[in-house]
């Protein structure tokens, strides 16, 4: 005996041992963590020994214990230091009796104690009760474990690991599935390759339907350890897979914005810098309860948190609640009330309320409830556009020099930056800076006599004509989504400014006028069937538009210096809508839940 | 061994009376600046919503020559920041430059104020540079000693130089440098003809543009492309007599040596003349751009709507 004994063991006696003591170590580790067996005894089988003291791996958390093969009844005696426990306990069955009775005796005595104990005593006696029948029948209990071990040791090491890392907030799904794979490369390692895939099989055939549908559901007990652990799992599942979602629909967005922008189809931007995110959340979003009888009512909360900016109008907020498929129908009440109109900063919980009786009658029970929030919201977009006349871009060409360098301007390329909310404006006139052509260039370029038109002088030279009423650049405004998630409804008004001495003239092709003021930014607002005609409603994002400029003054534009830096502006107000669902079940009034 | 002595002693004693009379026009015609434009690290580049802010620009002419009626331009975004004095926006400037008697060249400072007159609606804070040009007519001047040799099969190996390529280092007090003068003793009959390769490059830190553009380059206005470009004219004369030179205007590209070739086609020199030394005389005009960069930030107080 290695471990306890002080006499060393000769080769003889240890060959016996091994042949016909049960693996107490294995035995030990499946108590504690079902199915972890297997490694001790793969432990045991690399080091080719038949009495090894290991500690085995931490299955779910549990330290599996270290256990010795212990000899046959009398030597074993001996070998603990002459300890007798008398001749009835020397037989198999008098040590399984002494076992239980030793059990029953520490159950009595921890249960008279009256100490809290995280654990149910009971257990003492099932263990005892185990003990028991594992010494008296060594190789069927061994059989049986094994068989246990086999068939539902996965799921067994599945739902305690789950449950034991269900409080930390790094992934414990990922936890579980990297056990669940170690499990299954032990099994191929201890049963074989045959005996593996077959293990492998039953645990995968039982595995996937019971993550990927709501049969958990039915199978165990609302708020049991194994619904909680299902129930646990399938959620982080979800946000894992949604995250990978989303992070594959925002690779495919970025390559349909790489081919819009190459085709002059999409104008970018940045956010600007704001101390607190603008729009409006819901966040915190969960139900009283998950399980709830027909009788009863469902009660999904949520934190609404707005955010504006002061000089804008206040944000009008609208929230409702209904059941998923059945949003005319199955409707709940907002408390304390659904409508709400935010200046500046706002937080205030909610609560959807829903009699749980219809949604059990139409929906049969499972139903996912949406909190629906809809606002007008406002988000404006900025564009520094640098003007200079054609002849001195030229001439600062010539020099091999870039025309904006030569000003010590860094930020050549500017993005336009907009504001932050659900949103995001990108402006673009075309490359920078923009060319003024003096008129004396145009008369050069096509003749006195066959005077040009801007648009000709336009698509010869690549510039904007200077002088009454010529071409300007061309805004282009495109909207896409900000955030993730929700959808824009409708656009109810787009301001756009232009700099002095310039003015709007038409917007993807639709004349427009609005009054020009001399020596002023010239501001055009669009509402009404115009916007309507150019984004119907629900809006496809992202959307762009061009609006068609002209350059009355050039003077005024360019202010009697070599360089005007000037900016585009662009406000837009529009109606978004976030929603966020909640999983209930109801389940008949009579069910024990 | 005293006399050794005696003789490196009377050396010293000579040499140092010698050095304090050196010239001092040799030190002020070096240099590849002009003007120095500048805004003070004093200056206010951050500033509130709806406040004025005072700018200060340090000009300092390191350059050779004074400048006289230079004119300094500010570029700036009107729809936030607006100059609080309007005429101060572009005003004309004199400045003068290093001379023996002012060696390191004049200094000026001038301030300018700024006033925000507004936000974008939402930004909590918005940049915008504001932008400073100065612009002035600006020569370059160099008398170069160059060797009048008719002797180009090198018949007298006695004689006083040789027609060899000058190299002129550490420029001449402005942003044109002539970097080197090749003279070429052209055989015409019995005679020579000399002509000089002038090598000028654009060093300085601003762009060249014509002498006629140098006020355009900071005003606004329909302008030819001619005048904007970087042209010098260039004049040189050798013993009092003008030379032509080729190609005049000289055009400079960025980094790069550019040469024009002067010459007269009556001066000849023959064996009778000799060989001799010279002072070559050259003088390149044009007009030059200094520019200067102070970013600046307006930031919104909480609950700011507007300057009204």
């Amino acid at each position: 005996m290695v471990l306890h004994g002080h006499a060393p063991p000769d080769d003889h006696l240890t060959g016996e041992l091994k042949k016909d003591m049960p693996n107490w170590k294995a035995w030990a580790a499946n108590f504690v963590a079902p199915g972890s067996g297997f490694l001790v005894k793969m432990a045991d089988k690399f080091k080719k020994k038949p009495v090894a003291a290991a500690a085995a791996g931490a299955v779910g958390g549990a330290a599996v214990a270290a256990a010795v093969r212990p000899a046959p009844a009398a030597p074993m005696m001996a070998s603990y230091g002459g300890s007798d426990f008398g001749s009835t306990f020397k037989s198999k069955a008098g040590k399984g009796l002494l076992i239980l009775l030793l059990s029953i005796t520490l159950y009595y005595v921890l249960l008279r104690l009256g100490v809290n104990w995280p654990f149910d005593l009971s257990l003492i006696v099932g263990l005892g009760f185990l003990a028991m029948f594992a010494i008296w029948w060594p190789e069927q209990v061994e059989k049986i474990f094994k068989f246990i071990a086999a068939g539902f040791g996965f799921f067994i090491i599945f739902v305690m690991s789950a449950l034991l890392f269900a409080r930390i907030p790094w992934m414990p799904h990922l936890f579980v599935i990297g056990f669940l794979f170690l499990a299954v490369f032990v099994s191929f390692q201890i049963a074989g390759r045959k005996w593996g895939w077959i293990i492998f099989m039953i645990n995968l055939l039982f595995y996937v339907p019971l993550m990927a549908t709501p049969m958990y559901q039915t199978l165990f007990v609302p708020g049991t350890p194994f619904y909680t652990a299902v129930e646990g799992q399938q959620q982080a599942w979800g946000v894992m897979f949604g995250g990978i979602g989303e992070v594959g629909s925002q690779i495919g967005k970025i390559a349909k914005e790489q081919v819009l922008i190459a085709s002059g189809d999409y104008e970018q931007g940045v956010e600007a810098e704001s101390e607190r995110p603008l729009g409006v959340f819901l966040d915190d979003v969960g139900a009283v309860a998950q399980i709830v009888k027909e009788n009863e009512v469902i009660d999904v909360y949520a934190r609404l948190r707005a955010e504006s900016f002061k000089t804008v109008e206040p944000v009008r907020i609208s929230v409702r609640c209904y059941v998923e498929d059945w949003a005319e129908k199955l409707t709940g009440e907002i408390r304390p009330r659904s409508q709400f109109s935010v200046e500046e900063y706002e937080l205030q919980d909610l609560d959807c309320i829903m009699s749980a009786k219809p949604v059990f009658d139409n929906t049969g029970g499972s139903a996912n409830i949406i909190i629906e929030t809809s606002f007008n919201f406002t988000t404006s977009s900025y564009l520094k556009g640098y003007f200079m006349e054609q002849d001195r871009i030229r001439a600062l060409r010539r020099q091999q020099l870039d025309p904006l360098d030569a000003f010590g301007i860094t930020d050549k390329n500017p993005l336009a930056v907009y504001t932050g909310g659900p949103l995001k404006i990108g402006l673009g006139v075309g490359q920078q800076p923009i060319a003024l052509l003096s008129e004396e260039e145009e008369i050069q370029i096509l003749g006195e006599t066959n005077p040009p038109t801007a648009a000709l002088v336009s698509e010869i030279t690549g510039a904007q004509t200077v002088g009454d009423g010529t071409f300007g650049p061309t805004l282009t405004i495109t909207l896409d989504r900000n955030w993730f998630e929700g959808e824009l409804f409708e656009v109810g008004k787009l301001i756009i400014t232009v700099p002095p001495g310039m003015s709007i003239d038409s917007v993807s092709g639709e004349k427009i006028s609005c009054p020009v003021q001399a020596g002023k930014e010239h501001t055009c607002t669009l509402s009404g069937d115009l916007l309507k005609k150019l984004f119907t409603s629900p809006v496809v994002l992202p959307k762009t538009i061009r609006v068609q400029t002209k350059i009355n003054d050039p003077d005024v534009l360019l202010a009697n210096a070599p360089l005007a830096i000037r900016s585009f502006k662009l406000t837009v107000t529009y109606k978004y809508i976030v929603k966020k669902e909640v999983s209930v079940t109801v389940r008949p009034a009579e069910s024990k839940v | 061994m005293k006399k050794v002595i005696f003789v490196l002693l009377l050396l010293v004693a000579c040499m140092g009376p010698v050095q304090k009379k050196l010239p001092q026009s040799a030190e002020v015609m070096t240099g590849t600046s002009a003007l120095e434009v500048s805004f003070n690290p004093n200056s206010m580049k951050d500033l509130l919503m709806c406040q004025e802010a005072n700018v200060l620009v340090d000009m300092k002419n390191v350059g050779a020559l004074d400048i006289e009626g230079g004119i300094r331009s500010f570029i700036l975004e009107e729809q936030t920041l607006k100059p609080v004095k309007m005429e101060e926006k572009q005003k004309s400037f004199d400045l003068e430059g290093k001379s023996q008697f002012n060696p390191r060249g004049g200094v000026a400072q001038f301030e300018f104020k700024v006033k925000n007159v507004g936000l974008p609606e939402q930004l909590e804070s918005y940049d915008s540079p504001l932008i400073l040009q100065a612009c002035y007519t600006y020569k370059t001047s160099a008398g170069v000693q160059v060797c009048i040799d008719p002797d180009t099969k090198n018949v007298n190996p006695q004689k006083p130089c040789r027609a060899e390529p000058v190299s002129l280092s550490g420029g001449q007090g402005a942003p044109v440098a002539i970097t080197r003068v090749e003279p070429l003793m052209v055989p015409e009959g019995n005679k020579i003809s000399p002509k000089f390769a002038v090598y000028v490059q654009h060093v300085g830190l601003g762009t060249v543009v014509t002498e006629e553009g140098a006020e355009l380059a900071c005003t606004g206005g329909e302008e030819s492309k001619a005048r904007l470009s970087s042209y010098a004219t260039v004049k040189a004369d050798l013993q009092g007599r003008p030379l032509s030179c080729t190609p005049n205007p000289v055009r400079f590209e960025a980094g790069k040596e550019v040469r024009f070739i002067c010459d007269n086609e009556d001066a000849k020199f023959g064996s009778a003349e000799g060989t001799f030394t010279s002072i070559l005389n050259v003088e390149i005009s044009y007009g030059y751009v200094n520019t200067a960069v102070l970013p600046m930030k307006i930031t919104r107080l909480p609950g700011q709507e507007s300057c009204k």
